[in-house]
């Protein structure tokens, strides 16, 4: 479904992606894993197609994004975690509705899916109010609500619980095995390593932008002898890691 | 995507029209802070014309009874007794120092040049305008003086007065509002322009950057163009509804303007202007609403946050303002050609032709053909920006 192959972004020729390989499966739930700055952003990013790759390729439910970048990007849903990108002056439902325009939906069927992800999401009690007001967690919900708007195949979600309280967290990681269950192919950044073993069938890790590990968890924990994924983690990026 | 720009255009101009901030800045205070402003000059400059001209206060050194007459007589005009009237006129308790000289007297006698001098301030504007007024009230006694002289002669005094030489204004009502109007009507359309384009390109550029808005739009089927469009169109159109109501506002005003020209005739108003000419110059502001929209989005499009935008954008006003000021002190009959072809100057120029009732087609072509391409490289700058990956995504 979704395939990086050997993909490089490089920035005024400072590398952010160096060399990355990686395949997502059809319904599969792979987190992707790394500090700040180790380019998990950077490859959400190349495979929603606002960046296009230096080098190397990226294919999404069999389209290349570098020629097709439209038609993958009516595949994909994509949130961005620490700022939620909607539109403080318009209301959630106009925010959903807008990106429903946006993806090529009917007025009728954005209506019908804003009710619909409203009573999914718990937000039908302030749909018809200005973002402006809102919480972060009310924010996040309305952001998801706006992203699988037009029922995504793929869903990239980056650092999608940061900053969200308990409550909100929890709904989240819910939502997420709901969109497993549905079928749909998730991609979701992470630092936070109970989520990722709680959510994850898979784990792609990179440090410094180039690929430390990529394969199951349980792979993860047995070539470590621990299941410790914190200290997995660490001993991972601080001894640069082996596939 | 079909009509990706269109979605984004009425987007963009829903939250405009309930963005109270953009209704204050951009339409309220034009409606209301112009009018007020204009009517506030206009009434404190009528009312310091008004001042000078009454209670022309003037110290009289020396003696001569009919100059003393003649001052009296001049309506307005105040003789006032100073110890010291130099100093008087300095600290401004008197306006004109009239000085008799010495000889004054032997010199009439004589039938000789009497000297008599005037002092004045002439950096105060009252103390010139009696400057005036004493001059013409004691010219008008030389030249009785001078007639008395001729009578005791028996010459006539058309016989020293070969020539009669009189003024005729040959231009007609619209004309003088219009050469007047010229002044203000630009520099005021061109400023609306840019005040009503720079926070719409600010915020739905940079702002939208900042708040991460911009990065889930490009994440949307829709090309990065037809986004752009949506933009440019939001940002053209705004800056083009705030000339428009600069534009009402001014006219509404100038129907309760004092007249500060000392010509009574002459009419503040529009409404001599036809429906072609105001075509004219809503056409030519079009395209210049269109560049300035680009250009600002464009360079909206290089900060990384709003207040850099804003800080970016500032000197923008400034820059807009050069060409205005370039024509404001011309004669619509001697703006230099080259002026039709260089951006704003051309419809700065432009508008004082049609406000003087002298437009001329070959001006009006290259105004607009210039406009056009000014307004395609302007566009064509900002796509390019906006296409820079590194520029549009924040981080």
């Amino acid at each position: 479904m979704i395939l990086l192959d050997r993909v490089t972004k490089t920035f005024k020729n400072v590398p952010a992606v160096e060399g990355l390989s990686f395949e997502v499966g059809r319904g599969e739930v792979v987190g992707l894993l790394g500090e700040n700055g180790a380019g998990k952003t950077t490859t959400l990013r190349m495979i929603s197609t606002i960046l296009q790759p230096s080098e190397g390729r990226i294919v999404v439910d069999d389209l290349d994004t570098a020629q097709r970048a439209e038609d993958v990007r009516r595949r994909i849903g994509i949130l961005f975690g620490g700022e939620t990108g909607l539109y403080e002056k318009l209301t959630a439902r106009e925010n959903i509705a807008y990106f429903g325009k946006l993806y090529g939906l009917d007025d009728r069927t954005i209506r019908t899916r804003t009710e619909e992800l409203a009573k999914r999401f718990d937000m039908t009690e302030f749909l018809d109010r200005k973002v402006g007001g809102f919480s972060k967690g009310m924010r996040q919900k309305v952001a998801i609500a706006r992203s699988v708007v037009h029922d995504p195949a793929v869903v990239l979600l980056d650092e999608p619980t940061s900053g969200l309280d308990i409550t909100a967290a929890n709904m989240f990681r819910r939502l997420v095995q709901e969109f497993q269950a549905e079928g749909k192919t998730i991609l979701f950044s992470s630092h936070i390593m109970s989520e990722v073993e709680r959510l994850c069938d898979r784990a792609v890790i990179l440090h410094r932008g180039k690929l430390v590990f990529n394969g199951t968890l349980e792979s993860l924990f047995a070539a470590h002898d621990s299941r410790d994924l914190d200290a997995i983690f660490m001993n991972l990026i601080g001894t640069g890691g082996s596939r | 995507m079909k009509g990706g720009w269109w979605i984004v255009f009425r987007k963009e101009f829903k939250e405009l029209v309930s963005d109270r901030k953009m209704w204050v800045g951009s339409i309220l205070l034009p409606l209301l802070l112009m009018p007020c402003l204009m009517l506030l000059v206009a009434k404190l400059q009528a009312g310091a014309a008004e001042d000078a001209q009454k209670n022309i206060t003037v110290a009289l050194v020396g003696h001569n009874a009919r100059v003393e007459q003649t001052l009296a007589a001049t309506p307005n005009v105040q003789i006032q007794p100073e110890q010291d009237p130099m100093g008087a006129l300095k600290n401004g308790d008197v306006r004109a120092v009239v000085t008799i000289g010495e000889q004054f007297d032997q010199q009439l006698q004589a039938q000789k040049p009497a000297t008599i001098s005037i002092a004045y301030d002439p950096s105060n504007q009252k103390s010139d305008v009696a400057h005036g007024v004493v001059q013409g009230a004691l010219q008008a006694l030389g030249q009785e003086m001078a007639a008395e002289r001729l009578t005791k002669l028996n010459v006539s005094l058309d016989a020293v007065k070969p020539l009669d030489v009189k003024s005729v204004d040959a231009s007609d009502e619209n004309q003088k509002a219009g050469s007047a109007l010229g002044f203000i009507v630009p520099l005021l359309l061109v400023l609306s322009c840019v005040t009503g384009a720079m926070p719409i390109a600010t915020d739905t550029m940079a702002g939208e950057k900042e708040r991460g808005t911009l990065e889930a739009l490009l994440t949307a089927p829709v090309p990065a163009r037809q986004v752009l469009t949506g933009k440019l169109l939001t940002v053209s159109a705004m800056s083009f509804i705030s000339a428009l109501v600069s534009t009402l506002a001014m006219v509404g005003t100038m129907k309760y303007m004092p007249n500060i020209t000392g010509d009574s005739d002459l009419k503040f108003s529009l409404s001599f202007l036809s429906a072609g000419d105001v075509g004219l110059i809503l056409g030519a502001l079009f395209f210049l609403c269109i560049m300035f929209g680009g250009l600002m989005l464009g360079i909206s499009s290089l900060a990384k946050t709003y207040k850099e935008a804003q800080t970016y954008l500032a000197p923008f006003v400034i820059v807009a303002m050069v060409p205005v000021y370039a024509t404001m002190m011309l004669s619509a009959k001697e703006i230099p050609v080259q002026y039709f072809w260089l951006p704003v100057l051309n419809v700065t120029a432009l508008m004082k032709e049609v406000l003087y009732g002298v437009t001329d087609g070959t001006h009006v072509l290259m105004v607009f053909a210039s406009s056009v391409v000014f307004a395609v490289i302007a566009v064509l700058i900002t796509s390019k920006l906006f296409r820079r990956e590194s520029l549009i995504v924040k981080g």
